[in-house]
């Protein structure tokens, strides 16, 4: 329990012998005040007697009520003297009131329709402004009372108009709710994970003849084969071989996903981008994959995908090459991941290759591989391993 | 203005009059009263012209006779020829009368409404126009003359006297009543002299008094020495009024002296007096001084060539006084708005009347601060009240503090409780019931260069008073700033827990009308405080307005700001700040517009105006151009309140800002009610006042 002084409040002594009783108590316990504010009032036969605190800090304690009697000395209240720092002063600055809600209201609720026919008439202050500004009534909404124009509606017209842009300038786009979930989404992952980017090539030689013999099959069996689906099916692959790629960062460790859960970004164009996710990617084959592809990009772009077929992914594939960008780094992560693959536009480029012993120059399909990885989960080492791998995966299709 | 001539009484040798200087000076008088009536009425140079032949004689004698370095005169409209025996000058007197430059009063006044500031003698008390006016301020000059003696030590005022000069019809009056109880209540050194003529213009005396004579009813009057004689017979009344004279001077009271004279001539140049039959008006013609004189003291004292070559040399002095007078411009229009209140060169330095106040008589006290120094627990008002003025007590010892109940018992509103106590009853007085003895001594006392602090017990008995309070309001104006009676008459008024038609009466716009005062209506202890001191060491007469609810009310109460705090007339107080409506108030109703405004949540200006005369045109203004809406709330009835005085000056200056009428919330037109179910029902209150406002931003 903490020495705390107290100063006690005593009762003064009567006039003429005059019995005195408490009027009101201008403070509750617990309430802080400052020495000489007043604390309560007395009322004897003749006067009321004002009781002010003799000290500041917090009132702890009142010992007598309303319409009690007091006789000369009791004690009537207690207070705990507070450090020595007095509190600040009252401002004796005028007080402002509570500003144009009162009057806006007051405004609003006031408005309604004029009287048939009878227009309210302009006041002297409203008939100069419409003078002042070459504003015809009819111009003006009023908001006063039966519909008057009031000069507060005209300094509201003229200052709109001038806060009121030329036709020619900039016009805005309301944002669509998946707009907004992007654009939050992309500054968090950059905000939370250090993003760090590795470059690989691939050659899509193997990849393409392998297409090329088996579309029609696959088309037959309700699947259609894009060069996408090759790339989930080598990513499944090499995040099998790297776990830690299929990953989420804790603070105190890192979640390894049993399941290979690889979500495709989907533009819609104008619309924006939504990431379907094939789930268990490992699981599938193929033609498995293939079919899962066709379902959720056709789902997604007639908007028809269920909540469940945007969750739960471990990895993500941007095919952004398919607008023609040959390589595109960072790509955001799409969290709670740690890395994510973007593939460039298929190009055919001039290689250099080593024919039996010599150099030669041929030409191959070929497309830039980033893979951009969350830093505090993955290094350079485990990110060059992965791709190495899916590099691999497509390079030797068969 | 003409130089006054040096004075033509000298100190009289043994008890006899210089009967020379007597006849000289008589010849004067008549000779201007000829002037007038022959030849300056019917020019209309003169438009209101009072002769004063049969008066002329004694008039003259009781001159030679106040040679007191601060004997003082309060005279009427037939005094001139005492007035040219203490010094008026015959130029100043036809300048008066003709309305010229260059007399007493510039042209305001009727040239016999004579003021006299004092040069190195007697001096004459400004007069006024209503009969009866002229007593208590000479009781005033009277008191003070004790009190500069026995209080502040001046021997110069030991044996000085004053006089009130009225005729029969005057004894009716109130003020001379009120004088004589005032004088011989206190034991002041002071005579009445009454010269009898047996008319009040045509009413006889036997109808101001039974028997029409006033000296036979007070000879049982208690503490008055009464003298009684023929003014007529000039040798008899010389000696009457030199014993007279005597008597006062030896300090042991009052005394009446009634001389008997006639009246020859009509009330006023107006007056034909057909009332007289032709035999009173011979009759009257037999009994004049002035032939008797001439009977009486020549060829004794005087020859019968020096007689006439006196009267000759009179007449040829008042005709080239004419001539020179006649070549004095008329007043200039573009003064004639000066010198309602004091005023200042462009240095800053007052232009103080010649006579009347602290700043005439000594200089101006300091200054004081605006700035509050405010120290410990809040007081109340009325607390905030006695706290000031004892200060002022202290530091001023001029300052005089009186009224009914304020001595022994500390004033029935507990304003000055223990003051009495503190500074003695010299200083802190209670006085008689007469409000008009109240006021009218403190307009002597001020002349005399004393500040007085008289208190009308509740503002509706002001009534009383009301010649007394305009008259002096309106001296600096009429004497062209020669004269000039500041004083502060605190007035308790307003509502109280309950109202009543006698004790609750607000009606402060009546001496913001009248002329010459200032008002000041504090709404809280500090403004009190400052207003208070500000008009105690100011140099204009001020009604301090103590509002009953306020005395001791919760809201009024503030920590007393300094024994130095004042607050300037005519500026505002700025309590809230808003947008969208102006409200101005004052006195007990500040408090209700504040918590009105609060409960609305209204954005207003709110301002308290604490002064109305002068008030805060500045501000208020200002505010309603920038809300462009206003409501006016005061606790005085509406018609013609304030109020609409404020309204009037919003409405032209501010026409073009207004976006609503302006709207006035006041008491209805009827005195206060007693019950206080009656007098809630009338007052505006909180509830009222906040329904204007949300009426007012709703338009």
């Amino acid at each position: 329990m903490t020495m705390a002084r107290i100063a006690e409040v005593i009762a003064p002594s009567n006039e003429e012998g005059t019995k005195a009783t408490i009027l009101r108590w201008y403070k509750a316990v617990g309430e802080s005040i400052r020495k000489d504010e007043p604390l309560l009032e007395l009322e004897t036969d003749k006067v009321t007697v004002e009781i002010p605190s003799p000290a500041s800090g917090e009132l702890c304690e009142i010992l007598k009520q309303p319409d009690d009697e007091v006789i000369p000395g009791q004690v009537l209240a207690r207070v705990r003297i507070a450090s020595p720092e007095a509190s600040p002063p009252e401002s004796a600055l005028p007080k402002k009131s509570v500003a144009g809600d009162a009057l806006a209201a007051h405004l609003a609720s006031a408005g309604g329709p004029s009287a048939p026919g009878a227009r309210p008439p302009l006041s002297p202050a409203v008939r100069r402004l419409l003078d002042q500004h070459g504003l015809s009534p009819a111009a003006i909404a009023g908001s006063g009372q039966g519909g008057r124009i009031t000069a507060h509606d005209i300094e509201r017209h003229v200052s709109k108009a001038l806060a009121t842009p030329p036709a020619a300038a900039a016009s805005r786009l309301p944002h669509t709710a998946i707009r907004r979930r992007v654009a939050e989404h992309m500054a968090r992952s950059l905000a939370l994970a250090p993003h760090v980017t590795t470059l690989f090539e691939a050659d899509l030689t193997r990849v393409l003849a392998h297409r090329s013999a088996n579309a029609a099959a696959f088309e037959q069996q309700g699947a259609r084969l894009t060069l996408t689906a090759y790339f989930v099916a080598a990513c499944a692959q090499a995040l099998g071989a790297h776990p830690m790629v299929n990953a989420t960062y804790h603070e105190d460790a890192l979640e390894l996903h049993a399941d290979a859960n690889i979500g495709v970004g989907t533009a819609l164009g104008n619309e924006g981008l939504i990431v379907p996710v094939i789930h268990r990617a490992q699981a599938l084959d193929l033609l498995g994959i293939a079919r899962r592809l066709g379902q959720l990009v056709g789902a997604a772009r007639s908007g028809r995908l269920a909540p469940q077929e945007v969750r739960g992914g471990t990895f993500t594939i941007s095919n952004h090459g398919v607008g023609g960008s040959l390589l595109a780094a960072p790509i955001v992560i799409n969290q709670p991941q740690v890395a994510i693959l973007g593939v460039g536009k298929v190009e055919r480029r001039v290689v250099a290759f080593d024919a039996q012993g010599a150099e030669a120059i041929g030409v191959r399909s070929k497309c830039y591989l980033t893979l951009t990885i969350d830093h505090r989960a993955l290094d350079a080492f485990q990110a060059n391993a992965f791709l190495t791998h899916v590099v691999k995966a497509l390079e030797q299709w068969t | 203005m003409a130089a006054r001539p040096e004075k033509l009484m000298p100190e009289p040798r043994s008890d006899a009059p210089d009967w020379r200087a007597v006849v000289r000076q008589v010849a004067i008088s008549r000779a201007l009263d000829d002037l007038e009536e022959a030849t300056l009425v019917p020019e209309r140079k003169v438009l209101y012209q009072f002769s004063a032949r049969g008066h002329d004689v004694t008039q003259v004698l009781l001159g030679s006779y106040l040679t007191g370095a601060w004997d003082a005169v309060g005279g009427y409209y037939r005094s001139r020829p005492l007035m040219l025996t203490l010094g008026l000058s015959i130029d100043e007197a036809l300048a008066s009368s003709m309305m010229r430059t260059g007399g007493m009063s510039e042209g305001r006044d009727i040239g016999v409404v004579f003021n006299l500031p004092r040069r190195a003698g007697a001096c004459a008390l400004p007069v006024c126009g209503g009969v009866g006016t002229q007593y208590t301020p000479a009781v005033g000059w009277a008191q003070a003359l004790r009190y500069r003696r026995d209080t502040l030590g001046e021997s110069g005022c030991a044996h000085s006297i004053a006089v009130a000069h009225g005729g029969d019809a005057s004894t009716a009056t109130n003020g001379f009543w009120a004088a004589l109880n005032i004088v011989t209540t206190e034991r002041l050194p002071f005579l009445f002299f009454i010269e009898d003529n047996g008319y009040g213009i045509s009413v006889p005396s036997h109808l101001q008094t039974p028997g029409g004579n006033i000296a036979r009813n007070l000879s049982a009057f208690r503490g008055l020495r009464v003298i009684d004689g023929d003014g007529s017979d000039p040798l008899a009344a010389a000696r009457l009024i030199r014993d007279a004279v005597a008597l006062v001077r030896a300090g042991d009271g009052p005394a009446l002296l009634r001389l008997v004279v006639p009246r020859l001539c009509g009330h006023s140049g107006q007056d034909t007096q057909t009332y007289k039959g032709s035999a009173a008006i011979a009759a009257e013609q037999e009994r004049d001084p002035w032939r008797k004189l001439r009977a009486q003291i020549v060829p004794g004292l005087l020859t019968s060539e020096e007689w006439d070559a006196e009267v000759a040399r009179s007449r040829a002095e008042v005709a080239m006084a004419r001539a020179r007078v006649e070549r004095h411009s008329a007043p200039d229009p573009r003064r004639v708005k000066r010198y309602v209140f004091t005023e200042f060169a462009d240095d800053g330095a007052p232009e103080v009347q010649t006579q009347g106040g602290l700043w005439a008589a000594l200089a101006p006290p300091p200054a004081g601060s605006p700035r509050a120094d405010s120290q410990g627990p809040r007081i109340n008002l009325v607390t905030a009240v006695r706290r000031t003025l004892e200060h002022e007590l202290e530091v001023n010892p001029r300052v005089v503090v009186f009224g009914e109940d304020v001595g022994r018992k500390g004033g029935v509103h507990a304003a000055t409780i223990g003051l009495q106590e503190k500074f003695g009853s010299a200083r802190v007085f209670d006085t008689s019931l007469s409000e008009e003895g109240i006021i009218g001594r403190a307009v002597g006392m001020a002349a005399a260069g004393l500040m007085p602090v008289p208190e009308i017990q509740f503002r509706k008995y002001a009534d009383p008073a009301a010649e007394q309070l305009n008259d002096c309001g309106t001296m600096r104006w009429r004497t062209a700033n020669r004269f000039a009676a500041p004083m502060v008459v605190r007035i308790p008024g307003g509502f109280f827990k309950c109202g009543d038609p006698w004790h609750s009466q607000s009606n402060e716009v009546q001496w913001v009308h009248g002329i010459g005062w200032r008002v000041a209506m504090a709404s809280n202890a500090e403004d009190a405080v400052g207003l208070l001191r500000s008009a105690l060491r100011g140099n204009d007469p001020t009604i301090f307005f103590e509002h009953r609810a306020l005395l001791d009310g919760s809201w009024a109460r503030r920590p007393y700001p300094g024994d130095d705090f004042v607050v300037e007339f005519g500026k505002a107080k700025l309590l809230r700040e808003g947008a969208a409506l102006t409200v101005v108030t004052w006195g007990a109703m500040v408090e209700r517009c504040e918590s009105a405004i609060q409960r609305t949540g209204s954005s207003a200006d709110l301002l308290d105006l604490r002064t109305l005369s002068p008030w805060d045109r500045q501000a208020t203004l200002a505010s309603v151009r920038k809300t462009r809406r206003c409501l006016i709330v005061h606790e005085d009835t509406i018609t013609a309140g304030f109020g609409a005085e404020i309204a009037a000056v919003l409405a032209k200056e501010a026409f073009f800002d207004l976006d609503a009428p302006i709207e006035r919330l006041a008491m209805p037109d009827i005195p206060s009610p007693h019950s206080p179910v009656l007098l809630d029902a009338v007052l505006p209150s909180v509830e009222k006042i906040g329904q204007s406002m949300l009426d007012l931003l709703a338009l």
